[in-house]
């Protein structure tokens, strides 16, 4: 399978591509990484965050022309998380090396290292995680996957995007209404 | 809260939870990993019987040569990995609920059973979750018909939660015990739902390789 292939299946949040890579990688990811003095758990930890940053940046389109094999792009976001990880933890990595990327890899790292909810937003989380199914997968498909109310009839084979929208505001009413109990 | 505010609020907390999911799915795919790096034989066996299926698999359909129920069994049966109370490393104090989800993506099947006969609503946990994921620790413990009866009363409630999840397993299960005709009519019933989405390839797979 190609890089762009690869990049499409991840784009579709398919999940049997996305455990291709994370188990093509993961042993040359973990060796990468020794050179950092990390545990197999830590560095494993670590390997996942960097999978989900890579599976987002392909859900939001930022693969679709990318410049490097998606090996580097992955370790490199693997990287400059586990310098984030040794900063955490006071100690210094040897050999910080600043190498001319393609990227900016520290700030896609970053993504996942600063998402901890706000208090604001922790009611809402509440609520979100009691809805239904139905209204879960419609609301997931809208504001983490970026589908248009046309892509999401298509996607969940609804008649029209109508009742994608109705549906929608459902949900949203929902939410609101839980909020305000 | 003004519209603005409160989609960019509920996108924050959608991602949250989307990670979260992503994260249990990969701990579970980690957690199988090591699992079947020790168990070599095993794996030899399922990559044995997928390379079957794929290779060959016009050779089945052309010579009706037979694969084994118990082989499609293996291929496709995959527990439904831990979507409810994702585990996070380092977590020193685990609630109730997360503690018997750790012991069911460990793979302790036995606890996990004790754990989920004692959890409840109370727990912020429908009864309808707890079963199913206690009718996959029986699946991975071979006692079929006890998880065959908790995914009958599943797909007897009218809510859609589980509902395709417990049919496609309830056909696996059929096979397993060399019963293609119910397993037929599972795959059928599950093909035929309203929005059908799950596993939606591997059941047209399976009801052409059946056929």
């Amino acid at each position: 399978m190609n890089k762009e292939q690869l990049v499409k299946l991840l784009k579709n949040a398919d999940k049997e591509a996305l455990k291709m890579i994370y188990v093509d990688y993961r042993t040359p990811f973990i060796n990468f990484s020794r050179k950092f003095h990390f545990s197999e758990n830590d560095i494993v930890d670590v390997y996942q965050d960097a999978i989900i940053v890579l599976q987002e940046k392909a859900i939001k389109g930022d693969l679709d022309d990318l410049k490097c094999a998606i090996k580097t792009y992955l370790f490199g976001i693997g990287k400059y998380m586990l310098f984030d990880k040794a900063r955490k933890n006071n100690r210094k990595v040897a050999d910080f090396p600043l190498e001319n990327e393609d990227y900016n890899y520290q700030e896609i790292s970053t993504a996942l290292i600063n998402d901890s909810i706000n208090d604001g937003q922790l009611l809402l989380q509440k609520s979100f995680v009691t809805l239904g199914k139905k209204c879960k997968e419609v609301l997931t498909l809208f504001y983490y996957r970026g589908f248009t109310i046309d892509e999401i009839a298509t996607h969940l084979n609804y008649e029209n995007k109508n009742v994608v929208k109705s549906q929608k505001s459902r949900c949203i009413k929902q939410l609101k209404e839980k909020i305000n109990n | 809260m003004e519209d603005l505010e409160f989609d960019k609020n509920l996108k924050n907390v959608i991602t949250a939870e989307e990670r979260k999911h992503q994260k249990a799915y990969l701990q579970s795919l980690e957690t199988s990993l090591v699992y079947k790096n020790q168990k070599k034989k095993f794996n030899w066996r399922i990559a044995a019987s997928i390379a079957v299926l794929v290779g060959l698999g016009s050779y089945f359909l052309l010579f009706n040569s037979s694969i084994s129920n118990e082989d499609l069994y293996d291929t496709y049966f995959y527990p439904y990995e831990n979507i409810v109370a994702p585990i996070v490393r380092d977590q020193v104090k685990l609630s109730e609920k997360a503690a018997v989800f750790s012991q069911y993506e460990q793979g302790n099947y036995k606890n996990a059973i004790d754990g989920f006969n004692q959890l409840s609503t109370k727990d912020s946990i429908d009864i309808v979750t707890i079963n199913f994921y206690k009718a996959n620790a029986y699946l991975q413990l071979n006692e079929f018909e006890k998880a065959q009866n908790l995914f009958y009363q599943i797909i007897e409630i009218d809510d859609k939660e589980w509902k395709q999840e417990s049919i496609w397993y309830l056909a696996l299960i059929s096979l397993k015990l060399d019963d293609v005709v119910a397993a037929k009519k599972y795959l059928q019933q599950l093909k035929n739902q309203h929005q059908h989405t799950f596993k939606n390839k591997e059941v047209k797979d399976l009801i052409s390789t059946l056929h």
